[in-house]
């Protein structure tokens, strides 16, 4: 290669990818205050070990927070009789519980022995306890990295959600996206944990049941159960799940033979106007109308699907939906005052540390190769510089959420991309000592070292896809990093050659500038 | 080129490496018996105890709000926890949390200490409450469940993979290797008490990856070897040898990469003290993984597969005198 086209090629390859990592890593204020660059690794999202979570915590209707009870009763004197009438301190304090709540569980329906009022306690306690691992189903399903539900002090559910932050908005740089994550893990909370039964109901056709004679009662909009009383959820329902078909999201209903019969019936009757003037299939949990969907004509297939307008809220109907059709529902309505943002669980400054330690990590691979190899390891360091850049933008396109775990798979990854480089470049100094010409030995050392980076390649590239495949969480995104940075290793193993042939071909004394010694025979003196 | 020996030491690598996990495995049981829990769980598995401290920006400052918490944890005897904090420009919470092991009388009274300082009997609107039963939030039979399916179909297609690219005694080698490795890091994990957390979970996979990675480049460096005349005539264990100490190496290159990755982590977790408290387990793990895996892949393993080899290849010698002829086979060899 000629020395114009080797320096053309070479100041390309390096503006493009110091560019890249530049733009890739480095946040900056813009002038004017105009507005913030934040870099692309702060665009990416994080998992709640690195950008805190958003929790709250639910309680079921008629219990109150010791603190609510505190203070009323401490500022509120008038009403300190009527809450001591009311309420009963629950077991550990934190929380007290009318007593009407209860009765429920008293034989008589009465709970006014302390003996009656501590044995249905204990049974409140369990059904709490019971809704909590249906809420973590529900979760569960609802395909986040991470998420937890525990029983705070027996009678309340402390929910956490990732706040999806990315680092920019973590650290404060972007206040608007940050109300929109605590939006968005509100909505999951919120939907989640709705609790009742699944029906299905219509202004004008079903059966009355006790619901609807409840709301005929209370003057409001009556509803018809077009399941009717007989059934159940699960008799008509297989599965709900989310889909999404170029940019369309929705749920997608599948349903029993049975199921398949009920709906046919109700939905050519629905869509008849001659017999309803409500053309809609309203699907509720509890008292809550989830989504609707309108009849046009009967709906006679095993399944059909319902648009949603965006993707989180299409999980959350098809996370709720499916538990509620599967017979999985919450015991008790609850309810919460806020969601707050805690900080990383992993500590505040947890993803700067980890982007900085990762920064020192590539750094120390930069220094290792151009002191063991010169120029040539100036080019590895180049193209090592490359591969993070392609990791941070593809991580960041892909949409992955970087967790701990992730961190340590984009290391192994790197680690992958230096070895093989390193491992043909020993396999050439060999060559280079057997007495070989160094184009002679590259050629040959990256034949000697082919099928092995290939076989090794092969190997991590079906597991990564097996991972992303088969685990969820955490664990699917390690699968889909590995799967990037696998590759990524494997595409620029052999760029690097490219660029090695690139940048050496103007060097007079090539062997200097791979740090490779020449070997001297006497054969040629 | 160094001249270790891998193949010669099959018995001491086994009674090291029988040795670490009989001590994991025997702690792991009597902890099991007498704490209830084989590993370290976290507290996301576990369960934990916490505090919750709500205070107003307005009255008080979170830096005090931490003095007068700490003072109360130390009063109370409580030395080992965590924290989160939370809230917005004016409300503001933090959320300490201790093992469930901690004694639940003690953070009681240190929470009423708190809300003394804090709370409506202070000249505040704060509010300290303690919370001493606490399930665990997270259910660790459901991520090792996907954890370990994950983890078991990646290594039966290295097997396979393996099996169908080189011979089955290196496939089963690799095999040995993965699930020698996981024993050795899980008997690490019951060693240490390092806790375990979901991140850690992962790392799991993590080792796994790197034992492949290593494996690979270890069979490959024999195929390769296997071209000469001059490795054909050697004996199994110096065959063995031979290509171990070819990819020795590029085999700890790899894992120093990774480990001296993790150790700057770590490194960094305890410059920034209390602040990233949560990477410690983690880091600590993973060192602990990587260990494990280099361990395993460059000393365990080759020694094992040499056996494995010695024993295929006399296998593959009496079936060729047994088909082939005793004079035939001489006369070949000739």
């Amino acid at each position: 290669m000629g020395k114009i086209r080797s320096a053309i090629i070479t100041a390309i390859v390096a503006l493009a990818t110091l560019a890249l990592f530049f733009f890739g890593v480095v946040s900056f204020d813009l002038p004017g205050n105009i507005d913030r660059y934040n870099s692309i690794l702060a665009n990416i999202g994080l998992g709640s070990e690195l950008s805190g979570d958003v929790y709250t915590v639910l309680l079921p209707d008629g219990v109150i927070t010791a603190e609510e009870y505190d203070f009323t009763v401490a500022e509120e004197s008038s009403v300190a009789d009527e809450y001591a009438d009311t309420y009963v301190a629950a077991p550990g304090g934190a929380y007290y519980v009318d007593k009407a709540v209860l009765d429920v569980y008293a034989e008589d329906d009465i709970a006014d022995t302390e003996a009656e009022q501590q044995q249905a306690l204990g049974q409140l306690a369990e059904d709490i306890s019971r809704d909590a691992e249906v809420l973590a189903g529900r979760l569960a399903n609802r395909n986040l990295t991470s998420f937890t539900v525990g029983v705070l002090g027996g009678y309340g559910l402390r929910v956490s959600v990732p706040s999806g932050y990315d680092f920019a908005t973590y650290a404060g740089y972007d206040l608007d996206s940050r109300s929109v994550g605590l939006n968005a893990a509100s909505s999951i909370i919120g939907y989640l944990s709705r609790g009742g039964e699944l029906t299905l109901r219509n202004n004008d056709y079903g059966n009355r049941d006790a619901v609807t004679s409840a709301q005929t009662a209370d003057g409001g909009q009556v509803t018809y159960n077009i399941l009717g009383t007989s059934l159940e959820a699960g008799d008509v329902f297989k599965s709900v799940k989310y889909f999404a078909m170029g940019g369309v999201y929705g749920i997608r209903i599948t349903l029993t033979s049975e199921g398949r019969d009920v709906i046919s019936e109700a939905s050519a009757a629905i869509a008849d106007t001659n017999q309803s003037s409500d053309q809609t299939i309203r699907f509720y949990v509890g008292e809550s109308e989830v989504i609707s969907l309108t009849c046009e004509s009967a709906i006679t297939s095993a399944s059909f699907d319902i648009s949603v307008g965006d993707e989180a809220t299409a999980r959350n109907y098809a996370a709720l939906l499916n538990s509620a059709a599967s017979g999985d529902t919450l015991s008790f309505v609850y309810e919460y005052d806020e969601v707050v943002n805690a900080t990383a669980a992993g500590g505040e400054n947890t993803a700067l540390f980890l982007a900085v330690a990762a920064l020192v990590v590539l750094a120390a691979v930069i220094a290792f190769s151009v002191a063991r190899y010169r120029l040539l390891g100036l080019t590895f360091s180049l193209m090592a510089v490359l591969f993070s850049g392609i990791m941070i933008a593809v991580v960041y396109l892909v949409g992955i959420t970087l967790t701990v775990a992730g961190v340590f798979t984009a290391m192994l990854t790197l680690a992958l991309f230096t070895g093989c480089n390193f491992w043909s470049f020993e396999q050439i100094r060999r060559e280079s000592d057997a007495g070989r010409t160094l184009q002679a030995s590259v050629k040959t050392g990256y034949k000697k070292t082919f099928s092995g980076i290939l076989d090794l390649h092969i190997v991590l590239l079906v597991v990564s896809v097996l991972l992303t495949l088969v685990c969820r969480g955490a664990l699917s995104g390690c699968g889909m990093i590995l799967l990037i940075g696998t590759l990524a290793s494997y595409i620029l193993h052999w760029f690097t050659r490219f660029m090695w042939y690139a940048t050496m071909s103007p060097a007079r004394d090539k062997y200097k500038f791979c740090g490779f010694s020449r070997e001297a025979f006497d054969d040629y003196e | 080129m160094n001249k270790l020996r891998f193949s010669s030491g099959m018995h001491l690598y086994i009674i090291i490496s029988a040795a670490v996990i009989a001590v994991g495995l025997i702690l792991g049981l009597v902890m099991h018996f007498t704490a209830g829990a084989f590993f370290n769980w976290g507290g996301d598995y576990a369960g934990y105890r916490s505090i919750e401290v709500k205070y107003s920006t307005y009255d008080i400052k979170e830096e005090q709000v931490r003095e007068i918490a700490e003072d109360a944890f130390a009063d109370n005897g409580i030395a080992y926890y965590t924290f989160v904090t939370a809230g917005e420009s004016t409300n503001s919470r933090i959320e300490y949390r201790f093992a469930s092991s901690q004694d639940s009388d003690a953070i009681v009274t240190a929470a009423e200490t708190i809300d003394a300082a804090v709370g409506i009997g202070s000249n505040f609107t704060g509010y300290a409450q303690a919370y001493t039963e606490l399930a665990a939030e997270r259910n660790a039979s459901v991520d090792i469940t996907y954890a370990a399916i994950g983890v078991s179909v990646a290594v039966v297609f290295q097997f396979l993979y393996f099996l169908i690219r080189y011979k089955l005694t290196m496939a089963a080698a690799a095999f040995i290797a993965d699930v020698h490795n996981l024993a050795l890091f899980y008997a690490l994990l019951a060693i240490t008490r390092v806790q375990v957390t979901p991140a850690i979970i992962a790392v799991s996979a993590f080792v796994v990856l790197v034992t492949m990675i290593g494996c690979a480049m270890l069979f490959d460096r024999m195929r390769k070897l296997f071209r000469t005349d001059e490795y054909k005539e050697m004996s199994s264990f110096d065959q063995v040898d031979g290509a171990s100490r070819s990819a020795f190496p590029l085999v700890t290159l790899v894992n120093a990469i990774v480990f001296a990755a993790v150790l700057i982590m770590l490194v960094f977790t305890a410059i920034a003290g209390g602040t990233v408290f949560g990477l410690f387990m983690p880091c600590v793990c993973a060192l602990l993984g990587v260990l494990a895996s280099w361990y395993g892949t460059m000393f365990f393993t080759p020694s094992v597969y040499s056996r494995l080899k010695a024993g295929a290849d006399r296998r593959a010698a009496e079936k060729q005198i047994k088909y082939v002829g005793a004079k035939k086979s001489a006369k070949s060899a000739e």
